[in-house]
């Protein structure tokens, strides 16, 4: 037995060290070919939401080919399956001169520190849509001070934001709530006074689904963010705020009182959505975007209205907080970044011509010039008739779009970093249903009256963060479900917020505010026009 | 038979009966459920807590899943892949069982080799790795090769072979048969019960082989249905990608009909096999239980 034991470890051994020499000498062998062809040769991981999955070699490949002269070589994987296949692709060495995330994870920043990445600090300058790119998210995309990676503009005013059945507070006679009380008051009126009228008592006044998603906050005082200061002046994260133990107390009031549904804290966000659209929900959430508001999956104001013909909704803006700040927690201003692998750092021509084509691609294009006359815009949309239609102005996509518009190999625009958020209004020109437009109008009207916080602690890398922020967000969520269907008492939050310290939220807390201090940050407003 | 028993027995009987088609009912609800959603209008799907019987039946489900090239034809790469893989897995399990199940030189020290794998796997990373050193990477043979043999179903046949009687392969040699004429004219058709029983469990591995296809695949064209069917369902579950999904795009019919039609397509096809090996794999679960 010991012999064949001995025999069967070496074996395994062998095995283990060609595999291991094997993929080295594939790269060598590739890297020679580059230098020979006159072309070069960029390999690009990404994740992708386009579907179809654009395909390797397709039209849009071959245009980008020619546009650039290069020899373009793309790989997509769905978004949601991206993350898994990216872990290995990059622990077996095999990394891609491109490679995409959906944002500055632990991934990236652990793999920054490894010397996977290329800095850029001494190209980004040189290119036109980079220099617009604000501070507060190079400085997401940085490890001490390196520039690891191109962020893709995202507006930060995007993200869910409650709404309102309007027709619901104008048959019981309501205002639009102002505060918490108010918002108490009409959740539960919407769930006692029959507000559709069936006679039937089947309406639910506030809409919370598990997990507490959505974070029925109404202002970045009540929310997760790090927005309030603890008595030693530190920064704190919302969840064990005096803003959250508010929220909670009030939420509790209406779980009792019935307005809440009393399967909230098993029910999953998506079946609030069909409820909304059945009409028996008064207040949930929904974003501006593209055709927003009219998606059968998402709110749709079209669903709604086949059983509730005149049923209106209205965004409800950020009640004034004790502190008289009044806004909403703003998003991180990016989605996706793109990193360079860091065995380009001799090939500086390599580089730059990648970075031509991101910067190339990542211009916007606003509404009113998206036509089949603007050059630019038709060849990234792979053509008019082919990959796109203006339809009543606007551009509707083809089915072959993935296939054909180079556009679909990079990136969705969501606007342009000097453009501020004229893709806000863009929405509205841009969606297809009129349903979709008007959601998107008034939305866009109460966020562009509206101030945003941002959050210094996206800007920052903190070990300790990435480790235990997961875990202490559950931990927080869990209590914060218990404190709003009273399995635990509301008098046992100074409890609560020391069970949260001790399970490493001090040292999360103490890491952040150090961090925080030494690159001299700290949370910023933004101000509505 | 039930005639014959007493009274007593006879309650006990029924409640037996009662509830196993409780039991069973349970297990098939879910496939009632999914059948009659898949052919639901979502007004109603949405208005109705459980949809027992849509009033109007469309086919808006199959015909947006129906119409998408991607889905057909990772159909076509999945069936594919399932009968050649079947095929490949089962001739060197039976081929290396056979072996294994003889007193060979070495017979033990292979034995330990599989024993091994099978307490000891190599890992995800390492695999790969060896994926991608052997070539096989962004090849249809990367969902076959690297998991061909089962060394649990290896040793089970193993088991299987050792319990046919020594006198046939002796008869055979008598005969003047050789190895390969005793395995595939005498071995092979005695072992149809084990054949069919290994044959379904490599089937509807592969058949729902997810992973390693996204793992080892980069080109789009050779996905499997299983990937390509959790993508029709979750890029249709428009909430997760909000982030993602703000560009213009056509308004599919709804997630949860496309859902539910799309697992029904991706699983009747081996679902139509089991009856046709029932019969075998009821033998075939004793395999190597009892030895001779």
């Amino acid at each position: 037995m010991k012999r064949f034991m001995s025999i069967t470890l070496s074996t395994v051994l062998l095995a283990g060290a060609l595999a291991a020499c094997s993929p080295g000498g594939e790269k060598s062998s590739t890297s020679t070919k580059d230098g020979k062809d006159s072309k070069i040769s960029i390999s690009w991981f990404d994740g992708t939401w386009e579907t179809p999955v654009p395909e390797p070699g397709n039209e849009a490949v071959k245009k980008v080919n020619e546009k650039f002269n290069v020899d373009f070589q793309p790989q997509y994987i769905p978004f949601d399956l991206y993350t898994d296949k990216l872990t290995v692709k990059m622990a077996s060495g095999d990394i891609p001169d491109v490679v995409g995330t959906e944002a500055a994870d632990a991934n990236f920043v652990k793999w920054s520190n490894q010397g996977a990445f290329l800095p850029l600090n001494d190209y980004v300058d040189k290119y036109e849509t980079f220099k617009d790119i604000p501070q507060s998210v190079w400085d997401v995309v940085s490890v001490d001070g390196k520039k690891y990676g191109i962020p893709l503009y995202f507006p930060s005013k995007g993200g869910k934001k409650p709404v309102i059945r309007q027709d619901w507070l104008d048959k019981l006679g309501l205002e639009m709530p102002t505060n918490f009380e108010e918002l108490t008051e009409v959740a539960i009126a919407f769930a006692t006074k029959d507000p559709d009228g069936n006679g039937k008592n089947d309406t639910v006044g506030l809409g919370l689904a598990k997990g507490l998603v959505y974070d029925p906050s109404f202002g970045v005082y009540w929310g997760n963010s790090w927005y309030h200061e603890n008595k030693d002046g530190q920064l704190i994260p919302g969840q064990i705020s005096d803003g959250s133990k508010e929220k909670v107390t009030y939420l509790n009031e209406m779980f009792k009182a019935g307005a809440i549904d009393k399967d909230w804290a098993i029910k999953p966000y998506n079946d609030v959505f069909k409820e909304f659209n059945a009409g028996k929900v008064g207040i949930w959430y929904e974003q501006p975007g593209n055709d927003k508001g009219s998606q059968p999956q998402s709110l749709d104001l079209a669903t709604l209205r086949k059983s509730v013909p005149d049923a209106k909704i209205a965004g409800i803006p950020p009640f004034t907080a004790p502190d008289n700040s009044q806004g909403f927690a703003g998003g991180s201003g990016y989605y996706r970044i793109w990193m360079l692998s860091a065995e380009l750092k001799n090939d500086p021509k390599k580089v730059e011509k990648i970075l031509e084509m991101m910067n190339y691609m990542a211009k916007y294009v606003p509404a009113e010039e998206q036509t089949a006359d603007n050059e630019y815009f038709d060849w990234i949309m792979g053509g008019s008739g082919k990959g796109y239609n203006i339809v009543d102005g606007a551009p509707q996509l083809t089915e072959e779009f993935s296939q054909v518009a180079p556009i679909a190999l990079f990136n969705q625009k969501q606007g342009g970093w000097d453009m501020d958020d004229q893709s806000m209004q863009d929405y509205v020109k841009q969606s297809k249903a009129p349903e979709a437009k008007e959601f998107n109008t008034l939305m866009g009207e109460m966020l562009s009256n509206t101030d945003f916080y941002i959050s210094p602690v996206g800007r920052i890398h903190s070990d300790a963060y990435n480790e235990k922020n997961a875990a202490l967000t559950e931990f927080a969520t869990n209590e914060l479900t218990k404190m709003v269907v009273g399995q635990r008492p509301i008098s046992e939050w100074d409890k609560y917020v020391d069970e949260y310290l001790a399970k490493g939220g001090k040292d999360v807390i103490a890491d952040v505010n150090k961090l925080i201090k030494e690159n001299k940050i700290k949370g910023e407003w933004v101000k509505a026009k | 038979m039930l005639n014959s028993r007493k009274p007593s027995e006879k309650i006990v009987d029924m409640t037996n009966v009662i509830l196993l088609a409780l039991i069973a009912l349970t297990m098939l609800f879910p496939f009632y459920y999914m059948f009659v959603v898949s052919f639901a209008t979502y007004e109603e799907f949405v208005k109705t807590d459980l949809l027992l019987f849509p009033k109007t039946w469309v086919l808006d489900a199959y015909e947006y899943i129906l119409g998408s090239k991607e889905f057909i034809r990772s159909l076509g790469v999945t069936i594919y892949v399932t009968v050649v893989g079947t095929l490949v897995s089962l001739m060197l399990t039976a081929m290396m069982a056979y072996a294994l199940s003889r007193n060979i030189l070495g017979q033990k020290f292979y034995v330990f080799l599989v024993l091994f794998t099978f307490v000891f796997g190599a890992g995800m990373i390492p695999t790969y790795m060896i994926v991608q050193a052997t070539g096989l990477m962004d090849s249809l043979w990367a969902l076959i090769i690297p998991g061909a043999i089962s060394s649990f179903n290896l040793i089970v046949m193993r088991q299987f072979f050792m319990g046919l009687p020594m006198d046939l392969t002796e008869a055979a040699i008598i005969d003047g048969a050789n190895d390969l004429q005793i395995f595939s004219k005498i071995i092979l058709p005695l072992s149809k019960p084990a054949l069919a029983a290994f044959g379904l469990f490599y089937a509807v591995g592969i058949w729902n082989s997810y992973f390693t296809a996204l793992l080892y695949l980069s080109d789009p064209a050779k996905w499997t249905v299983q990937v390509v069917l959790r993508q029709i369902v979750i890029l249709n579950q428009g909430n997760l990608l909000d982030a993602g999904m703000q560009a213009g795009m056509d308004n599919p019919p709804p997630a949860e009909t496309v859902g539910m039609a799309a697992i029904l397509i991706a699983t009747i096809p081996i679902l139509i096999v089991y009856p046709f090996l029932q019969k075998h794999f009821a033998k075939g679960v004793m395999l190597g239980s009892v030895k001779e």
